[in-house]
């Protein structure tokens, strides 16, 4: 990155971080202006109260009491928060030779920097992560210098997936710790404001870097164990990835509870694909589930037979066990087959 | 002598610190975080990366940076 944008970003840094600090001096003396007011007017509703006691006029002295009461009390708190104003440590914002020499030092830890004067960010990309296993891909780590708040900075970043593998029951998690482009610092929060209350950014990008190459077990919005979870698609229960059953039938996944075995080829599929014999009632897969060429019921290859007339296969209890007959088939036989048959076999013999 | 101490672990130290001269960067680790390992921190003096026999010089700037570190699901 050329050095003249460089130095434009370093000004236009050290603009947003004087601008906390400017904000800081003008709410101390607004603080103190208060502060002072409330002192004046108690003086003066002091004087009046101590008045009417001299001149004995006793009925008037509660009222007046009351009112020096209430501008004590509005004194205190006024006192109380010029006293926290002035308790903050005054921000020092860096010059900006130190936020220069923080940009060039960011291009040398990661290797990349964007500074996008128009949008007021500072981007870098880290390689890409994986944590135990699960492959999250590089992340860009966007930093927006537009009203920079030195309490809450982590406000002030974006974490987004650049090949994003979410986990799948939440595809706003794209890393244990991140949820919708907000990253949880966890141990980094109190390291991370300081250093962005510094202006020691490339400490901060490094920081957030260091927790985004790390996995807490302890506390993740989706643990990596789940990251390939799905809702089972019958009944809707979470599953890990062991749990999982895919149904090649329908394509999709189910719970081991959803799922079923087709007794004659042993696949898997689920509750809604497997069809049961109208026969003996065994579990079959669509491949292995035949249909009676006589009815249409469904049943296994073992319980069809084949019409020893016509060819056709048929459930075993609709052919006639004896002669071995469709039900379509004797009528068939008489009219057209019958004068022919008893010739043949009568001339077997001979 | 004196130099700019920057600890990125725990609560994010930053001060001026006294050292003995000759102190090496190796050393000035054992100090500052005693029982760690030097390779699990990103070390840089003035902004560059060091070798821990890098003897440290007065007004150094030197950073000391977990590569590690536990995240959270809620910002703490
Ligand atoms: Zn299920
Ligand atoms: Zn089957
Ligand atoms: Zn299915
Ligand atoms: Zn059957
Ligand atoms: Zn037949």
């Amino acid at each position: 990155m050329p050095l003249k944008h460089l130095l434009c970003a370093a000004r236009r840094l050290q603009a947003a971080w004087q601008a906390p600090a400017i904000q800081a001096a003008r709410e101390a003396e607004r603080a103190l202006d208060y502060l002072h007011g409330c002192h004046q007017g108690l003086n003066r509703a002091g004087r009046v109260a101590t008045k009417p006691v001299e001149h004995q006029l006793s009925g008037v002295v509660p009222a007046l009491r009351r009112d020096v009461l209430a501008r004590v009390r509005a004194l205190e708190r006024a006192a109380h928060h010029a006293r926290h104003c002035l308790e903050q440590p005054p921000v020092a914002a860096p010059d900006a030779t130190a936020l220069l020499a923080e940009l060039r030092q960011l291009q040398d830890e990661f290797g990349n920097l964007e500074v996008n004067l128009r949008t007021q960010t500072i981007t870098v990309t880290t390689e890409a992560i994986t944590l135990e296993d699960v492959s999250l891909g590089p992340f860009a780590v966007h930093f927006s210098w537009c009203h920079l708040d030195l309490t809450e900075p982590i406000q002030s970043f974006e974490v987004l997936a650049l090949e994003p593998h979410p986990a799948s029951t939440n595809d706003q998690v794209t890393h244990p710790h991140v949820r919708n482009g907000k990253l949880c610092p966890g141990d980094a929060t109190a390291p991370l404001r300081k250093a962005v209350e510094q202006g020691r950014l490339a400490d901060a990008f490094c920081l957030i870097r260091s927790v985004l190459s790390h996995y807490n077990s302890a506390s993740p919005h989706v643990a990596l164990s789940a990251w390939e979870s799905e809702e089972c698609h019958d009944c809707g229960r979470g599953m890990r990835l062991e749990e999982q059953c895919y149904c090649s039938e329908c394509d999709y996944e189910f719970c081991t509870d959803c799922t079923g075995v087709c007794a004659t080829c042993d696949a898997d599929r689920c509750h809604g694909c497997l069809t049961l014999c109208s026969l003996c009632g065994l579990r079959l897969c669509g491949r292995c589930c035949r249909t009676s060429a006589f009815s249409g019921r469904e049943c296994c290859a073992k319980c069809l037979r084949t019409c020893g007339s016509c060819g056709a296969r048929v459930a075993s209890d609709e052919l006639d066990a004896e002669r071995q007959r469709c039900p379509l088939c004797p009528e068939a036989e008489a009219i057209v087959m019958g004068p022919l048959v008893p010739a043949i076999t009568d001339t077997l013999p001979i | 002598m004196q130099i700019l101490f920057v600890n990125n672990d725990g609560g994010g130290f930053a001060d001026q610190i006294e050292i003995d001269p000759g102190t090496t960067v190796a050393r000035l680790f054992e100090q500052r975080l005693p029982g760690r390992k030097a390779e699990d921190y990103l070390i840089r003096v003035n902004r560059q990366p060091a070798s821990a026999d890098q003897m440290l010089q007065a007004g150094d700037r030197v950073t000391m940076t977990p590569t590690k570190i536990e995240g959270a699901r809620i910002a703490r």
